[in-house]
């Protein structure tokens, strides 16, 4: 099954670091949508299918807490998987972005594997 | 924690992040002295926690060109230079969340936004931190100097 993704993060470099990783997973990606930050983020989700939701934490406008936050509460998105990629490994951190709705965790720095295992471990389940 | 601790943290933390995100390692320590090794990249995140500081990275810009073109497949060649300082920061930004997680392992703690320092900055100026520890890598291209300030604990 092909997986429509989209990456979120400010950072164009990391973006297309996390394309390039997703493509050494061997996962089978219909479409990449790429937004800096949150509010890019549900504005290309007014017009995307997207199975998959990649998102940094710390962005510009609208980050990542926010974002899910946005998504929990709209019928049509709160479905949607999001896995948080972030530097921040703490428990704390990691705990209250799960508790708002992220259902995997990557802490930076991370082996194309630990993408492939989350989101296998998250569709797997599905 | 003694400095001796840091020293060794810093290591890892380099260890991790070039290995699994820039498919690097560091090599021991740069043959040259650091005032010998050309023109550098630097950028620094502020952190904020128990102990608060900040982290800078220093690196030469062969060794960002050679980072930055592993970290996004491309060839150097096509590189630009915007691009190169987007991945300097991104090093400091991932070099900052690994080590002060080893620092401050069971505390919360808030990163800043990695700011990019004028090549001329010096390792350390009236306005920063006295520096608490440093440690700099040969890389398979250029070199690349991690340097540690904490704010003192009252």
């Amino acid at each position: 099954m092909a997986l429509n993704i989209m990456i979120v993060d400010d950072s164009p470099v990391m973006r297309t670091f996390i394309r390039k990783v997703v493509g050494l997973t061997g996962l089978e990606v219909g479409e990449f949508c790429e937004a800096g930050d949150g509010r890019g983020a549900l504005k290309l989700l007014e017009d995307h299918w997207i199975d998959l939701i990649l998102t940094d934490i710390n962005m510009p406008q609208m980050n990542g807490e926010e974002l899910l936050r946005r998504l929990e509460s709209n019928e049509l998105l709160r479905n949607i998987p999001v896995i948080v990629v972030s530097t921040d490994s703490s428990s704390g951190r990691i705990e209250r972005m799960m508790a708002l709705g992220a259902r995997g965790y990557i802490s930076k720095p991370f082996f194309p594997q630990a993408l492939r295992d989350e989101v296998g471990r998250i569709f797997g389940a599905a | 924690m003694n400095e001796l601790n840091l020293d060794r943290m810093i290591i890892e933390a380099a260890d991790a992040v070039l290995e699994t995100m820039f498919f690097a390692e560091p090599l021991g320590p740069p043959s040259e002295p650091r005032e010998d090794m050309g023109p550098v990249l630097q950028a620094r995140v502020k952190f904020t926690g128990k102990p608060s500081g900040n982290l800078r990275v220093s690196l030469t810009v062969s060794g960002a060109r050679f980072l930055a073109a592993n970290f996004m497949g491309e060839d150097e060649s096509t590189l630009t230079s915007d691009q190169m300082k987007q991945v300097v920061s991104e090093l400091t930004n991932m070099l900052c969340g690994t080590l002060v997680s080893k620092v401050q392992s069971n505390e919360p703690f808030d990163l800043g936004s990695p700011e990019l320092l004028a090549a001329c900055h010096p390792p350390s100026s009236r306005s920063d931190l006295a520096v608490t520890a440093q440690q700099s890598f040969a890389l398979e291209a250029g070199a690349l100097t991690v340097t540690l300030c904490l704010e003192p604990t009252p």
